[in-house]
């Protein structure tokens, strides 16, 4: 199966919209042999997304103390490090799940790819019908050419940051 | 030494929204239970209010991510009724097949990650996986077979966006319902398997002392969802236009939710149990051959067991979609003609947690000047807190981690939904005149 990148967020909310607006950068580059996923409403759903990969990247904006808006976060090979991907927080939802959840679901399920990393871009404005920061659109932008240059290479690091 | 324990869970897990528990007792009994919702409240009836009425059902969504289109459906037969608008049949199957959606991503949501678990004293769905790996698949494949109805029909998985008053915004096609037609027998088989593991699981024992009274709708012909007579256990019924007049709210001290009784002083019982309880004939023909298999006829009195009632809705919600999808007629047009009128209109039907009322009053441009809604939880409160002190009395001089974890699970019994209830809390200011 395809590497996927799947990217969480909402265009509505500000840099929230940083992961769907790499999604658009990685569209536009058309890189060959990669599929694209915006939004996962149901993050039980992702446990189903993951299984037969590969290789599996997913994007989402996130808020870091003392980071700048649209520095980059990542986590290579998220898998082997559940502690730091329970550290990303509770999701908002007490009937939803994390993505640490997700992600131990699907290792207990044997659904785990390979190969998962997390990518974050520093975001500062959340609220609703606020346009994307500049330096969130640029990380964006960013983000999505190092990705396709790293899976186009065949680069299992894709460049971690 | 007193002698008295004072049991508090400061946040309960595993239901949505924010709650605690409160509860005090010694060797002679209980001294107090209080289930206290704290999530704050959200004001969605006052916000209602001068909105044009056909935007209840997108406003109203907002309420919950797990069953917004219970109340898509309620706001969209209440404003109806306010606008004497009737929907053909073919409209009306259409709606009940998106609530057969609902029905199964919420139920097997709660079957199997949040209920199960506590079977097995584990603390949640990934625990649950290594231990039953096959429950836990199933029940993802199945809860997508759910989201996928409400995708085809409401525009998306969470919060639909296709539901209007009078019909739909955009009509199914004909190759979309055929593909989710080729899909549910392997979900129909799923959710088999799910009754029998529910049905394979023992409940704690529970002689609750007083019977619920239950409250749900019954339909002529259907087991109930969009529409159909109150009715309760004792043998009452109610047009759904009188519920208020019946069934009265007050508020208590430590909830930010209602409090609603049975003329004003009884405490009932809402959801799957009560539906199960008044409309066991009515399931689908597989779900009420698999009930009686396993045993599961009513009265089920023990809340404990509502897991498996759980699983037989989620198989009757699978079969119903099934019926719905072979005789599928598709409808002359998406939604019928409307035109503004002054009125008040009121329904309920039912959610997945129970019976979901919604009441509005228009004014001639079609704008609401007041709106009421009373959903499942706030209903079940007072209920779910005579679980707790009846659960109670039979654990006294127990360990304390027993007494916690059982009165948790006694809370998830009814799968409470705190963020829906506490949408209404009423301000009432009395303006005293000074004394000089």
């Amino acid at each position: 199966m395809k590497p996927l990148i799947v990217a969480l967020g909402n265009r509505l909310r500000g840099d929230d919209a940083a992961g769907p607006l790499t999604l658009d950068a990685l569209a536009r580059l058309s890189p060959a042999g990669i599929e694209l996923r915006e939004g996962v409403a149901d993050a039980l759903e992702l446990v189903d997304a993951l299984a037969g990969r590969s290789r599996v990247i997913v994007v989402d904006a996130c808020r870091i103390p003392r980071q700048p808006v649209g520095a980059l976060f990542a986590i290579a090979d998220a898998a082997r490090c559940p502690e730091r991907l329970a550290a990303l927080g509770r999701p908002c939802s007490s009937h939803a799940f994390e993505l640490a959840e997700v992600v131990e679901l699907a290792r207990t399920l044997g659904c785990l790819p390979a190969r998962l990393d997390v990518w974050g871009i520093v975001g500062a404005e959340f609220g609703l019908g606020k346009p994307p920061s500049p330096a969130v659109v640029e990380a964006a932008s960013r983000l999505a050419g190092q990705l396709a240059e790293g899976l186009a290479g065949g680069d299992p690091q894709s460049r971690s940051a | 030494m007193s002698g008295e324990t004072t049991i508090r869970v400061d946040y309960l897990a595993r239901v949505e929204g924010e709650g605690a528990l409160h509860v005090r007792y010694d060797q002679n009994g209980v001294r107090e239970v209080r289930l206290e919702i704290f999530e704050p409240p959200r004001f969605f009836e006052a916000l209602l209010r001068g909105r044009n009425a056909l935007e209840a059902p997108d406003i109203t969504a907002r309420i919950c991510g797990i069953c917004p289109v219970a109340y898509q459906m309620s706001a969209v037969h209440a404003v109806e009724a306010a606008l004497e608008v009737q929907v053909p049949e073919e409209i009306r199957r259409l709606r009940r097949l998106l609530y057969c959606g609902e029905w199964i991503e919420s139920h097997v949501l709660h079957v199997a990650m949040l209920h199960a678990p506590d079977f097995f004293e584990l603390p949640s769905a990934v625990e649950l996986a290594r231990l039953q790996p096959a429950v836990v698949r199933d029940a993802l494949a199945l809860k997508k077979a759910g989201n996928a109805i409400v995708a085809l029909l409401g525009g998306r998985e969470i919060h639909p966006i296709n539901v209007r008053v009078g019909g739909f915004w955009r009509l199914p096609r004909a190759g979309e319902l055929a593909e989710l037609a080729r899909s549910l027998p392997a979900a129909r088989e799923r959710a088999e398997a799910l009754v029998h593991f529910a049905a394979s699981l023992e409940p704690p024992p529970f002689p609750r002392p007083k019977p619920y009274l239950f409250v749900a709708l019954r339909h002529e012909e259907e087991y109930p969802m969009c529409g159909g007579v109150l009715s309760t256990s004792d043998g009452r019924s109610f047009d759904p236009g009188q519920f208020e007049d019946h069934f009265l709210e007050h508020q208590v001290p430590h909830s930010n939710a209602l409090h609603c009784l049975l003329e004003g002083r009884e405490p009932y019982l809402v959801g799957p149990l009560a539906r199960f309880h008044l409309n066991f004939a009515k399931l689908a023909p597989t779900a009420r051959a698999l009930a009686e298999a396993v045993g599961a006829r009513p009265p089920r009195p023990n809340p404990f067991g509502s897991i498996l009632v759980r699983a037989l809705e989620v198989l009757h919600a699978v079969e119903t979609a099934q019926e719905i999808l072979a005789d599928y007629r598709q409808p002359a047009v998406a939604a019928v003609p409307l035109a503004a009128k002054a009125g008040r209109g009121a329904a309920i039907t039912e959610a997945p947690r129970g019976i979901l009322y919604h009441r509005y009053d228009l004014d001639e441009k079609g704008r609401i000047l007041e709106a009421k809604i009373v959903p499942p939880t706030s209903q079940n409160q007072r209920t779910i807190e005579e679980d707790l002190r009846f659960l109670l009395d039979g654990l006294l001089g127990e360990d304390s981690d027993l007494v916690r974890r059982r009165c948790e699970q006694a809370i998830r019994n009814h799968d409470p939904c705190i963020s829906c209830a506490t949408h209404f809390l009423r301000l009432d200011l009395e303006r005293v005149e000074e004394v000089p």
